[in-house]
């Protein structure tokens, strides 16, 4: 499945959970924000935001990373856009 | 079975979720001592300052806790833990039986001997909501000035939030500068600048506070040395204590925290402990520590979820908490303790950077951060992987 992530910067304050959980995923930029990775990779340089094919293993991990969040700066939606994480 | 938890925060909540996963059939009761639901601490920052609303900050739904069968009992606290006859005293005269027994009790904030209207704390949401309507009352009546006491977390949120809402500000320490037992002097320089470049004011070395009130308001603080400074609201930070009163002469042993060993398994059978409170067995520091930060309670609670759900796991984490001072990145990583330290090598000593690293038995074991990130992760493995970092 793909999934769109998303970081909001102004909400991140670095707590670093996300990259300790699911390091294919986030990493951290110089400026103490989470970056957004596509399986260890940042093709086309750093990004808050991208589309990555995932297994559900991988979601799965990637909903966990999200709920470590302790600003809730993680944004996740599927394919039609609706968002799985937060909850609404 | 039947499992309580004193404390329904994150570490708390953590472990019933994932101790539900493991065991459909397990009895599971929350006391938690606040009114609330599981809130984000960290959030309310950023709730102060208007960046999420009020109720973004709750991390669960009340129909969570249906769902899960988790029975929370809100405004509910243990008076009293009987390990050899397995039961807990609440507040309300109950005593609940349990097979399995986690304690979550974290730390309370230490307070003024004094309160008056415009006294601030930042630990709960009812401190946040009590900041924010003074701060609007202060607005409403043409401004004022803010005061901060304290040199450590707290304070710098305190100090980001009177900046968030251009209230002037001065801070007064005990200390010599921030988190003066902690940091070096070229860290505390870095903060101290940083603060004074944005108009805060640092007053260092305050004895005592006293309140100087106006009809039960408060209008400004005075110190031991009698200089007087004013300001309508007091933001305290001035540090947290574990408060062992409960688990005193309960056949659980305690030290600073309550002791418990990799496994966050106490010396008393069927009782755990994760958080703030846990004194524990950190197997990558070589030693026993005191954690006090989310990403440590939130793991704990996941992993002691696991063990007390029959899956018997080590806690195994690289901890760290990461904050800022008007804009200046903060980070601590590890077991930052000088004491417990060979050696604290300034790694990195800029204007507005600074990067010290704890080492111990030839390896690194802590650092804090100050300024630029760029090295956290390089430094985080070097700590995981037991290496000197240099």
């Amino acid at each position: 499945m793909k999934l769109t992530i998303k970081v909001d910067p102004d909400l991140c304050i670095g707590a670093a959970s996300c990259v300790t959980i699911d390091p294919e995923t986030f990493q951290l930029t110089d400026e103490n924000k989470a970056d957004v990775l596509d399986h260890g990779k940042a093709e086309g340089g750093p990004s808050y935001e991208r589309v990555v094919e995932m297994t559900q293993d991988e979601k799965e991990n990637l909903i966990l990373a999200a709920q470590s969040c302790p600003t809730l700066a993680i944004f996740i939606f599927d394919e039609s856009g609706e968002q799985i994480y937060p909850e609404m | 079975m039947q499992v309580v938890i004193i404390g329904g925060g994150v570490a708390g909540t953590t472990a019933a979720g994932e101790l539900r996963k493991l065991d459909p059939e397990a009895q599971i009761t929350i006391l938690e001592e606040e009114n609330y639901q599981l809130y984000s601490r960290v959030l309310l920052p950023h709730m102060v300052k208007g960046k999420v609303p009020r109720e973004r900050v709750f991390l669960k739904k009340p129909e969570w806790y249906q769902e899960q069968n988790i029975e929370l009992m809100l405004g509910v606290t243990a008076t009293k833990i009987d390990t050899k006859n397995h039961f807990v005293e609440t507040s309300e005269g109950r005593e609940l039986p349990y097979d399995k027994l986690l304690i979550t009790t974290g730390g309370e904030i230490n307070l003024l001997p004094d309160d008056c209207r415009g006294v601030s704390y930042f630990r709960t949401l009812d401190d946040a909501d009590n900041f924010l309507k003074l701060v609007q009352e202060m607005k409403a009546s043409g401004g004022g000035r803010g005061l901060v006491y304290g040199g450590g977390f707290i304070s710098l949120e305190f100090i980001n939030a009177f900046a968030h809402f251009d209230i002037p500000t001065t801070v007064l320490m005990r200390s010599p500068g921030f988190w003066s037992s902690a940091l070096s002097e070229h860290s505390q320089k870095a903060l101290a600048d940083h603060a004074t470049g944005h108009n805060v004011e640092l007053v260092s070395g305050v004895d005592t506070l006293e309140l100087v009130q106006e009809k039960a308001q408060l209008t400004g603080v005075r110190t031991s040395a009698g200089d007087e400074y004013a300001g309508s609201i007091l933001g305290v930070g001035i540090g947290i204590e574990r408060k062992m009163k409960l688990l005193t002469n309960a056949g659980i042993e305690i030290d600073r925290g309550v002791v418990a060993n990799e496994y966050l398994e106490t010396s008393a059978e069927g009782v755990y402990t994760a958080g703030d409170i846990a004194q524990f067995f950190d197997v990558t520091a070589d030693r026993q520590i005191l954690a006090g930060n989310w990403m440590n309670a939130m793991t704990q609670g996941r992993v002691v979820g696991k063990t007390m759900g029959g899956e018997r796991t080590k806690f195994e984490l690289v901890s760290s908490y990461a904050t800022n001072l008007l804009g200046l990145e903060v980070t601590f990583i590890g077991d930052c303790s000088r004491s417990s330290a060979d050696e604290v090598v300034q790694h990195v000593a800029q204007d507005d950077q600074s990067i010290e690293l704890f080492q111990r038995d030839g390896r690194t074991v802590g650092a804090v951060m100050i300024g630029s990130a760029s090295e956290r992760q390089a430094i985080t493995n070097a700590i995981k992987s037991r290496e000197l970092y240099t």
